[in-house]
């Protein structure tokens, strides 16, 4: 059974010659303006993004998205406002089936 | 416990370490995601015979799992199905409602029924996109969020990585994932691109390296450059064979194209046919993003092949008579007369028998009732076809 060694040895012997890396283009060189360079791809993905947040979220949030009976979410102040709490683990059993 | 670094030269002893891992930590559940480099060492096969249960999480290479069926592509696993086809495949197994071919529903009778048993797995197994060197970091790219799911809801875990995957630095990365997304599935990047650098709070991660030949293979000036592929599947994608065949057709983990390189350098006499299955039309070449002369390999193999007299005598008695036939047009045309017409009064059992592998699961075209050099000659008269350039030169003015 071969080791790392026997590995890194034979990768040794067998390696082709060298060469300088490419210089790779920047294609999309950023400006600076993370956020709106940000805002302007999910743009293009029909997203939309508020920078600043509504003062009555729970409101937007209703207003947003009518239809929604779970939302999840990393905030923990906006899942105290969502319609209904969800654990991860219960992903497995959907209410809605 | 931090990470922990074995290399093994074949898929056996990788496998075996695996098992090892797995049996050393009492664990008889094992969820993995979907990994060619697990299919290549027969993973799955391994661990189940030694009474692990191994559940795929990818939920096409699942499909494929409970079909009993390898992978056909190794972006897309279930290419081959239809919805119909997975709605009566779960129909049979969870006993779901056979008419709702509804990609949906179907996803979520996966989720119903896979996600206990993530969430019950003593282990969990990932494959690797790629390793970055500077951090030590394994990455995985996937549109499902399973990789994230089998590597971190077990407490243990185990990636096994090929050689080739490692890559200097996170600069690198970045333009490898931009390589990859683009040319596996035309997205700008995927839902999930995860980098495991240490395993969860009060885990184990092992990262098993892989060779099986692959160092072998970096010392070979012809075959090296397979070395680089990044596994997007663009070749297969594009491949007039693959198109129309289907990956399952050509009987070996890794398929199409870039299948027809690698998988005699894993076992040559086993794969020895595999090379023949291309026009060698390089339009696999010609996408790769990597740049992999592809065609120009299949033809070498071709070469290797007759070399090492991987051509049974049947095979090399009928590449003679092709010889012959093909570089006389008389005679080719005399054959292709012979044929057509004996297509038209033999009877059934003489064509589709055990010596004729293509009437065994296909019909034969029909004859034509024409071909086109006999369509040429009655309207063209004495024109000659046309010349490389595509200009016809012509003796006496056309009839139309």
């Amino acid at each position: 059974m071969a080791t790392r060694e026997d590995i890194l040895a034979a990768i040794r012997a067998g390696q082709p010659a060298s060469r300088e890396l490419p210089q790779v283009p920047d294609f999309h060189g950023t400006d600076g303006d993370l956020v709106g360079q940000f805002t302007a791809a999910l743009a293009l993905l029909d997203g939309k993004s508020l920078s600043q947040p509504p003062a009555d979220l729970q409101r937007w949030l209703s207003e947003t998205f009518p239809d929604a009976s779970r939302i999840c979410s990393v905030v923990p102040r906006s899942l105290e406002l969502s319609p209904r709490r969800s654990s991860p683990t219960g992903l497995h059993r959907p209410t809605w089936m | 416990m931090g990470h922990r670094f074995t290399g093994r030269a074949t898929h056996t002893s990788t496998t075996k370490i695996v098992y090892d891992i797995l049996a050393s930590h009492g664990a008889e559940h094992l969820v993995k995601s979907k990994s060619m480099l697990t299919e290549e060492c027969d993973t799955r096969t391994f661990l189940e015979r030694r009474g692990i249960q191994v559940t795929e999480t990818d939920l096409g290479e699942r499909i494929q799992q409970l079909d009993d069926e390898p992978p056909s592509h190794i972006v897309g696993p279930v290419f081959q199905k239809t919805l119909q086809d997975v709605a009566d495949l779960f129909h049979r197994v969870y006993g779901s409602d056979q008419e709702r071919a509804d990609p949906v529903y179907l996803a979520q009778v996966m989720r119903e029924h896979t996600r206990p048993l993530i969430l019950a797995a003593e282990a969990g197994m990932t494959g690797a996109n790629f390793a970055v060197a500077q951090t030590g970091a394994v990455v995985t790219v996937t549109n499902e969020g399973n990789a994230d799911l089998s590597g971190n809801v077990p407490k243990l875990r185990i990636c096994s990585v090929g050689i080739e995957k490692m890559i200097p630095g996170v600069e690198h990365l970045a333009l490898f994932i931009r390589l990859l997304t683009r040319s596996a599935t035309g997205e700008r990047i995927t839902q999930y691109t995860s980098h495991f650098a240490g395993p969860r709070a009060g885990g184990e991660m092992h990262i098993v390296l892989v060779d099986n030949g692959r160092s072998q293979r970096l010392g070979d000036e012809r075959f090296w450059p397979s070395l680089k592929c990044i596994r997007c599947g663009a070749c297969m994608n594009t491949c007039p064979v693959y198109r129309r065949s289907g990956g399952l057709s050509y009987g070996s983990t890794y398929m199409g194209p870039i299948g027809i390189i690698m998988m005699p350098t894993f076992d040559i006499r086993r794969y020895s046919e595999l090379p023949f299955s291309s026009t060698l039309n390089g339009s696999c070449s010609n996408v790769c993003p990597v740049h992999i002369n592809i065609h120009e390999q299949i033809y070498e193999w071709r070469q290797v092949m007759n070399a090492k007299g991987q051509f049974s005598a049947t095979k090399q008695a009928a590449m003679k008579v092709a010889d012959k036939v093909l570089s006389h047009p008389e005679a080719y045309r005399a054959a292709a007369g012979a044929g057509e017409a004996a297509l038209k009064v033999l009877p059934r059992f003489a064509i589709y028998n055990r010596l004729n592998p293509w009437g065994r699961r296909r019909e034969v075209p029909s004859p034509v009732a024409e071909t086109f050099h006999q369509w040429y000659a009655r309207n063209r008269g004495s024109a000659r076809p046309p010349d490389a350039s595509g200009q016809r030169t012509e003796t006496e003015p056309v009839r139309d």
